[in-house]
């Protein structure tokens, strides 16, 4: 019977396959039995049917892309029983190669990658006849970023290393590589800001910060912007690894890219905000205020720091307002409103250094705002009534000294700060 | 040897500057006295207070506060007719009004002389001594605070602080954002050692859902706490209120609700009769006004 077999076979034999020097990344490498891997019926190849003793032929899932498949052993030099098939589809429909009679290459589109013994009555085949088959894929890796846990747009709130206690922003960055063939290869990470200058930031020497990339499953955490995906135990062809950004005490907008190192083409981006959601601006002036955005002028606006009048809806929106309105029905006196946040909150450098060591250690959340500490009349502020308005409205505003204080415990003249 | 000197004598200057500053004494507040007393017309209570900041405080005070809180399950009460006046902080009283909502009850609010007046977000009416005005010094009484409002008399707590200027407050300021709920902390505790509570009278919406017996248990109650509070010192006068609580409350028990309106107008009877003399003004606003609201829901 078995010539008859083999002449079948051979109708089944695709003619457009086509061999190449090219190697490609390898998948995986297959020994295929002709007595245990056999599917198939009387005229049809589909190694879906037909399949009569386990385990049966081998499937291989694969992604969408070009592979080529490659013979490189016969099991049994003297009876090769028709040669391996290689199929490609599923129990619908699919082509079948014949890598026997040298590597074939295919375009994947659906299904699985099959290696078998076309034969519809396995039971008497010969078990020491057999081939080894090595599957490649031609497209090269493919890398996906994914900013984890973070929804797109993915929006964080910038660091604050401040306190006593740091309070790092953080976004894990997982790197998921399809085609790895059971090769560990390594990822690289960069990050990069969009905007030369940061929101609300008119000073750009030196450059601001991106923020940082580190290995937070050491301990302690490694500076580190390579890590390494390793194969995983399911599927040899994929693997991720991971590092973390921690975003940097300004707000700003930064693109993060990732690459295979020795595949440069592999790579992918991911964008992400640091910034404090939905800050909103005070308007210039009003009952009882003046928040001038003129530089140098009672409203604390800079060149470097030219929009300085930022907070939370609530806060720009009726705290203030009310706060100033009756402060002016009772005192006839106007509050001139110094710095508050920047338009996307963050760190507010007043030494235009990126750092805080320039006196505002706070400011960074829309929950600020410092109130002159003299009427825009230049009469001091009648202070009991500022601190009762202040301790009283909705957000109950606390006191702070924001500056260091004198050997006495006084806290130097200025604007008087206030937090919810 | 006079670099010397000169250098010690600043020294010493210098300590005894930081010595005095920090021996400074913080301001003592231990206790405070309050009466109240209650007038009506038209349905409006008009609510007066008189504060005095007894001699054993050292601290002068700043703030007055009284809680205006409403109980779930208590009756809206209209605003209709309760007029403040022009030294209450309106605005922001406004903003508070508009965020508490139905946890507030309504009033008016005045204020003496020298002093403004906010609702708080806390559910208080806070007054406060304006920067014009001599901070309420130990021995010293103030009058003038003043709410009107629809709600029915009922036990309120009155809170004082003395003024602690910001430059004296010995806490440690916050390092960055994630110290301030210490720095916070600390603050309140400060203000809470500068502070007093007294018990008073305040506007209280009624129940929702009347029910005779209940209130009758809840004036009972109002006759007691009346007592402790020294507001009440005649104990044969308050087992004379006792008798005639219980025998509406027994009167309403068996459903005879002309029995037991009997004994709430002669219990009115001799809460009127009693007021001013052996009656303080919040025992007489408590039974008073409470006893008339359940007679009229007797009816």
């Amino acid at each position: 019977m078995r010539p008859i077999r083999m002449a079948l076979l051979m109708i089944s034999i695709i003619g457009f396959a086509r061999s190449t020097a090219a190697q490609g990344q390898l998948i995986g490498t297959f020994t295929v039995n002709y007595a245990y891997n056999v599917g198939g019926c009387i005229g049809d190849p589909n190694p879906y049917y037909c399949t009569y003793v386990a385990p049966g032929p081998i499937h291989i899932p694969a992604a969408p892309g070009r592979y080529r498949a490659v013979r490189t052993q016969i099991l049994n030099p003297s009876d090769d029983a028709g040669g391996v098939k290689v199929w490609d589809g599923d129990s619908s429909g699919g082509v079948q190669y014949n890598p026997a009679s040298g590597p074939v290459e295919f375009d994947h589109q659906l299904g699985e990658i099959t290696l078998y013994y076309h034969d519809w009555y396995p039971f008497d085949n010969n078990p020491s006849i057999g081939s080894v088959v090595e599957i490649y894929s031609l497209d090269g890796p493919k890398l996906t970023l994914t900013l984890d846990g973070c929804v797109s747009p993915c929006i964080i709130h910038p660091s604050d290393f401040t306190g006593f206690v740091p309070a790092p922003a953080i976004v894990p960055l997982l790197a998921t590589v399809e085609g790895l063939g059971g090769q560990s290869r390594d990822i690289s990470f960069k990050m990069e800001a969009t905007d030369p200058t940061p929101p609300g930031h008119n000073h750009g020497n030196p450059s601001p910060p991106k923020g940082d990339i580190n290995d937070l499953s050491t301990n302690p955490a490694t500076a580190t912007n390579v890590c390494t995906a390793t194969p995983s135990a399911a599927d040899s062809n994929i693997g991720s690894c991971r590092l973390w950004y921690v975003a940097p005490e300004i707000a700003d907008h930064f693109v993060i890219t990732a690459s295979v190192i020795d595949a440069p083409n592999a790579s992918d981006v991911q964008s992400l905000d640091v910034l404090v959601q939905d800050l909103a601006q005070l308007p210039a002036a009003g009952t009882g205020y003046n928040a001038s955005r003129v530089i140098g002028d009672v409203g604390g606006a800079t060149a470097a720091h030219p929009m300085n009048h930022f907070g939370t809806p609530f806060m720009v929106g009726s705290v203030i307002p009310g706060l100033a309105a009756d402060y002016f029905a009772q005192r006839q006196g106007t509050l001139g409103i110094n710095d508050m946040s920047l338009p996307k909150g963050g760190l507010f450098d007043l030494n235009q250094q990126w750092n805080n060591r320039g006196g505002h250690n706070l400011h960074r959340y829309g929950t600020s705002v410092d109130i002159n500490g003299a009427q825009t009349n230049g009469a001091p502020v009648a202070i009991r009534t500022l601190e009762a308005l202040a301790r009283g409205n909705a957000y109950q505003l606390y006191r702070i000294c924001e500056v260091p204080r004198a050997a006495d415990g006084s806290c130097p003249g200025g604007p008087i700060h206030f937090e919810q | 040897m006079r670099v010397v000197k000169v250098f010690g004598i600043a020294a010493l200057i210098i300590a005894c500057g930081v010595l005095t500053h920090a021996r400074q004494t913080p301001p003592v507040v231990t206790t405070v006295s309050v009466t109240a007393a209650v007038s009506e017309s038209s349905g409006v209570y008009t609510y007066r207070y008189k504060i005095t900041n007894p001699r054993a405080n050292t601290g002068s005070l700043w703030l007055i506060a009284t809680d205006v809180s409403k109980s779930a399950g208590t009756i809206p009460l209209s605003d209709e007719g309760l007029n403040s006046d022009e030294r209450l902080f309106q605005a922001t009283s406004q903003i508070n009004r508009d965020q508490l909502g139905d946890k507030l009850v309504a009033v008016g609010v005045g204020s003496p002389f020298g002093w403004n007046a906010m609702v708080t977000q806390s559910n208080t009416v806070q007054w406060n001594a304006s920067d014009d005005t001599p901070l309420l010094a130990p021995g010293v009484t103030q009058d003038g605070f003043r709410l009107t409002s629809r709600g029915l008399p009922v036990i309120r707590h009155l809170q004082v602080e003395a003024y602690l200027d910001f430059n004296a407050l010995r806490v440690a300021d916050p390092a960055g954002a994630a110290d301030i709920p210490r720095y916070k902390a600390d603050v309140d505790a400060v203000r809470q050692k500068l502070s007093a509570s007294a018990l008073t009278i305040g506007p209280g919406a009624p129940p929702i859902q009347f029910d005779p017996e209940a209130f009758i248990r809840t004036l009972m109650a109002y006759k007691d706490q009346a007592v402790a509070a020294g507001w009440l010192r005649d104990q044969g006068i308050g087992r004379s209120l006792d008798a005639k609580l219980n025998a509406a409350r027994a009167a309403v028990a068996r459903g005879n609700t002309g029995t037991a309106a009997n004994e709430l107008n002669a219990l009115l009877h001799e809460v009127e009769a009693q007021a001013g003399k052996q009656l303080s003004p919040e025992s007489v606003a408590l039974l008073k006004f409470n006893t008339q609201y359940l007679l009229s829901k007797l009816r």
